[in-house]
C-alpha cells in the first residue's frame, strides 16, 4: 500500500509542492541562519587558528579571549618561567597591539601590530606575496591582504616596498599573508616580535601571549595544568582557546539570541505550514482512509501510509532547504569576499534534518490522530 | 445449513449530546448463504446502522449476531478488522474509490490488503475489470469514469479478495435507472457465484426484482420478510 500512498500524495500537486516548499522554507532558514552563525563563532577564533602549530596559548589569567575583549599583558619575565616548566620543547612570544596607522596625505586607519617571533615564524599566517626572510630587514611588515583591501578602499594601495607609518616609526610592506576572517574591524600587520616591542609604546608588560610547543609524547592538557601551577598564568591547548573566545563572543554579545529567534522561528513557521498543509491533505483523504479501514486494512498499514507520505515531503523539503542554504553559502561567500560567514558542519545538517524530522512526526501525528480516531462506520454515510 | 446471517435480539442505541438514538431496537433475521437479500424501509429505520452491523465496522450494544457462521461478539478489534478484511465485500453508495490510482489499482487494494504481492494483484483487478466490462479502462482514474462505470470498479474491487459477504448500502442511488439495472445485473451475475452472499440495503424500488429475499424495517425493527421478490412482485415501501 506504500506505493498507494505516495500516488495520493503526488496526486494532489498544489498541495505536495507546498508541503515540500514549507518544509524546504523551513529547512531552508533553520540551516542558513545557523551556518551563519557558526560562521560567525569561527570568526571569533580566526586569530588562535592563524597560528595552527602553536599547541598551547599561555596568557594573563584575566585574558577572556582573543583581540574582542582586549590584551591583557603578562609580564617580560613569564617567557622564561614557561619556558622552565618541564615539558615544555620551546615557547615563543606573540605580541597582539591595537595602533593606529598613519597611511599619509591625513589617512590614519585602526590596525592591530602582531609581533612574532622570528626563527619558528609560529602565528604567521601563509604568505600570499613575498618571502618570510624579508620580515627580518630593517622596518620591514607584513600586511593582511584583507587588511591592505581596506586601506586600498580607504585610498591608499599598498604594494611591496611601499612605506606607512606605526606610531611614528617607518614601516615598510615586505609581503601579504592571508589571515583568516576574524570580528576585528581594523587591519592585521605582522612584524618580528622584538620590532613590535620596539614600536608599541612602552609599557611596563609588553607580552600578549607565549605560544609553547610540548615535548614529543607530552600530555598536552597535562602540560598546560602544569605551567598554571608553577606559573600562575592561564594556559589553554589550541582547541579550548578557540571554544573559549567563541563562548566569550556568544555570552557578551545579544548574537546567539538573535539567531536563535530566526531558527526558532523557521521551525515554528516550518511546523505550522507543513502542520496545516498535511492535515489538510489527509482530512481531504479521510474519506478513502476511512473506505480502508472498512474494507479491513490495519492501524499499521494506515499508520505505515501516513507516515511514508511525510517522510517522502520531509525529506524532499529537507533536500532542497539544504540545497537552497548550501547556494546561498556558496554565493553569499564568493560575493563577499569571505566577510559571510558560513559554516555547514555535518552535525549541522543531521541537526536541521532532526528540526525537519521533528516538523514532520508533529504534522503526521496530528494527521493520524484523525485518520485512527476515524470510525470506518462513517464509510455508509453518505 | 451454513448461514450468512443469524441475527437475534440486535440492538444499537446512539448516544451524542446527551440524546438517544434507538436505531436498532430488537433485530431477528435468518439468511441462508449464497442469496440476494435486500434490506428496505423508510428513512431513518436503521438499515445503515444494521448493514454497518452486520460488517463489522459498527458494534452493537445488546442481542446476538453471528455473521458467516462467526460470532462478531467473541471477536476483538483486530479480529474484527480481519474478519472484514477476509470475508466481506463493500460496495458504497458514492463509490469510495480512490481517484489517484487507476482503475486497477483501485481493484487491487483488498488484495493488496491481504497480502497479495502487488504484481499479481493488478493482474487479478484486470481480469475483475474485464469481467465488469471495463477492460478497456482499466488505466484510467475513477476521476474520469461515469457513476455505472465507477460502481462496476467498485463491484470488481468488492470481489477480488473472493469475500464470503458482500454488503452494498445504496449501489444505485447515484445512478440513473438503466444504468442502475446495469449495475444489479453485473452484481448479480458476478458477485452471486461460487455461494457468496450479497446483503444490499436499496431505496431504490426499481432494483428490488433481483431480490432472493426482501426484509422490510421499521423503527428499527424487522416488519416483514418475503421471499422470491425476484419472480415479480415489490413489497410496499
Ligand atoms: N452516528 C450516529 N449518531 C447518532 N445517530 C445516528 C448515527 N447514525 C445513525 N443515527 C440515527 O439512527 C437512526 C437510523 O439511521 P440509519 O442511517 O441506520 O437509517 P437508514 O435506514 O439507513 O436511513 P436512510 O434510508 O435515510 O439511509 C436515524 O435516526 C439516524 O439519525
Ligand atoms: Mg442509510
Amino acid at each position: 500500500m506504500n506505493s498507494y500512498a505516495l500516488k495520493m500524495l503526488f496526486a494532489d500537486r498544489i498541495r505536495f509542492l507546498g508541503l515540500v516548499l514549507g518544509i524546504g522554507f523551513a529547512a531552508l532558514i533553520i540551516t542558513q541562519q545557523m551556518a551563519i552563525f557558526l560562521g560567525l563563532l569561527s570568526f571569533a577564533h580566526g586569530a588562535v587558528d592563524d597560528a595552527p602549530t602553536a599547541k598551547v596559548w599561555v596568557m594573563d589569567p584575566a585574558q577572556e579571549s582573543i583581540d574582542i575583549s582586549g590584551v591583557r599583558a603578562m609580564n617580560d619575565t613569564a617567557l622564561d618561567r614557561v619556558r622552565g616548566v618541564q615539558g615544555v620543547a620551546w615557547a615563543v612570544e606573540h605580541l597582539r597591539t591595537p595602533l593606529e596607522c598613519n597611511l599619509g596625505g591625513g589617512l590614519r586607519r585602526a590596525c592591530l601590530l602582531i609581533g612574532i617571533d622570528d626563527q619558528s615564524w609560529t602565528g604567521l599566517p601563509p604568505v600570499v606575496e613575498g618571502r618570510v626572510e624579508d620580515l627580518r630587514q630593517d622596518g620591514a611588515v607584513f600586511l593582511d591582504v584583507t587588511g591592505a583591501a581596506k586601506f586600498a578602499r580607504a585610498g591608499r594601495d599598498l604594494k611591496i616596498g611601499d612605506s606607512f607609518e606605526i606610531n611614528d616609526h617607518r614601516a615598510v610592506v615586505a609581503g601579504f599573508v592571508k589571515s583568516k576572517k576574524a570580528i576585528f574591524f581594523g587591519s592585521y600587520v605582522y612584524t618580528t616580535a622584538a620590532r613590535a616591542k620596539s614600536w608599541a609604546p612602552s609599557v611596563r608588560r609588553s607580552l600578549s601571549y607565549i605560544l609553547v610547543e610540548p615535548k614529543p609524547g607530552a600530555d598536552i592538557p597535562e602540560l598546560c595544568a602544569r605551567i598554571e601551577k608553577n606559573t600562575g598564568l592561564k594556559a589553554e591547548t589550541r582547541e579550548d582557546f578557540a571554544v573559549e573566545c567563541s563562548n566569550f563572543f556568544i555570552f557578551n554579545t545579544g548574537i546567539a539570541i538573535n539567531f536563535g529567534t530566526a531558527v526558532v522561528l523557521g521551525f515554528i513557521v516550518g511546523t505550522a505550514i507543513a502542520g496545516m498543509l498535511f492535515l489538510q491533505f489527509t482530512q481531504d483523504n479521510l474519506k478513502y482512509f476511512g473506505a480502508l479501514k472498512a474494507m479491513g486494512a490495519s492501524r499499521l498499514t494506515l499508520v505505515k501510509m501516513v507516515m511514508i507520505q511525510a517522510a517522502t515531503v520531509g525529506s524532499l523539503g529537507y533536500g532542497l532547504g539544504i540545497g537552497a542554504a548550501s547556494i546561498f553559502g556558496l554565493i553569499g561567500v564568493k560575493a563577499s569576499r569571505g566577510d559571510l560567514g558560513f559554516l555547514m558542519p555535518p552535525w549541522l545538517l543531521l541537526a536541521s534534518a532532526s528540526a525537519i524530522f521533528l516538523i514532520v512526526t508533529i504534522a503526521a501525528a496530528l494527521s493520524l490522530r484523525s485518520v485512527l480516531k476515524l470510525e470506518a462506520a462513517v464509510v455508509f454515510r453518505n | 445449513m451454513q448461514h450468512a446471517l443469524q441475527i437475534n435480539g440486535l440492538t444499537k442505541i446512539f448516544r451524542s449530546g446527551g440524546v438517544e438514538t434507538h436505531a436498532l431496537r430488537g433485530i431477528d433475521l435468518d439468511i441462508p448463504r449464497g442469496s440476494l437479500t435486500m434490506l428496505v424501509g423508510p428513512s431513518g429505520c436503521g438499515k445503515t446502522t444494521l448493514l454497518s452491523v452486520i460488517a463489522g465496522i459498527l458494534n452493537h450494544d445488546s442481542g446476538s449476531i453471528r455473521v458467516l457462521d462467526e460470532d462478531l461478539d467473541k471477536m476483538d478489534e483486530a479480529g474484527r478488522t480481519l474478519f472484514r478484511r477476509r470475508r466481506i465485500g463493500f460496495v458504497f453508495q458514492s463509490f469510495n474509490l480512490i481517484p489517484a490510482l487507476s482503475a486497477a489499482e483501485n481493484v487491487s487494494v483488498p488484495a493488496i490488503l491481504n497480502g497479495m504481492e502487488h504484481k499479481l494483484a493488478i493482474q487479478h483487478a484486470e481480469e475483475l475489470l474485464e469481467r465488469v466490462g471495463l477492460a478497456e479502462q482499466r488505466g484510467k482514474s475513477p476521476r474520469d469514469m461515469s457513476g455505472g462505470q465507477q460502481q462496476r470498479v467498485a463491484i470488481a474491487r468488492a470481489l477480488i479478495h473472493q469475500p464470503d459477504l458482500i454488503v452494498c448500502d445504496e449501489p444505485t442511488s447515484a445512478l440513473d435507472h438503466k444504468t442502475g439495472e446495469q449495475v444489479m445485473t453485473i452484481l448479480r451475475e458476478q458477485a452471486l457465484r461460487d455461494g457468496r452472499s450479497l446483503i444490499i440495503v436499496t431505496h431504490d424500488a426499481r432494483i428490488l426484482h433481483h431480490a432472493d429475499i426482501t426484509a422490510t424495517l421499521s423503527d428499527g425493527r424487522v416488519e416483514s420478510i418475503s421471499t422470491g421478490t425476484r419472480l415479480g412482485h415489490s413489497p410496499q415501501l
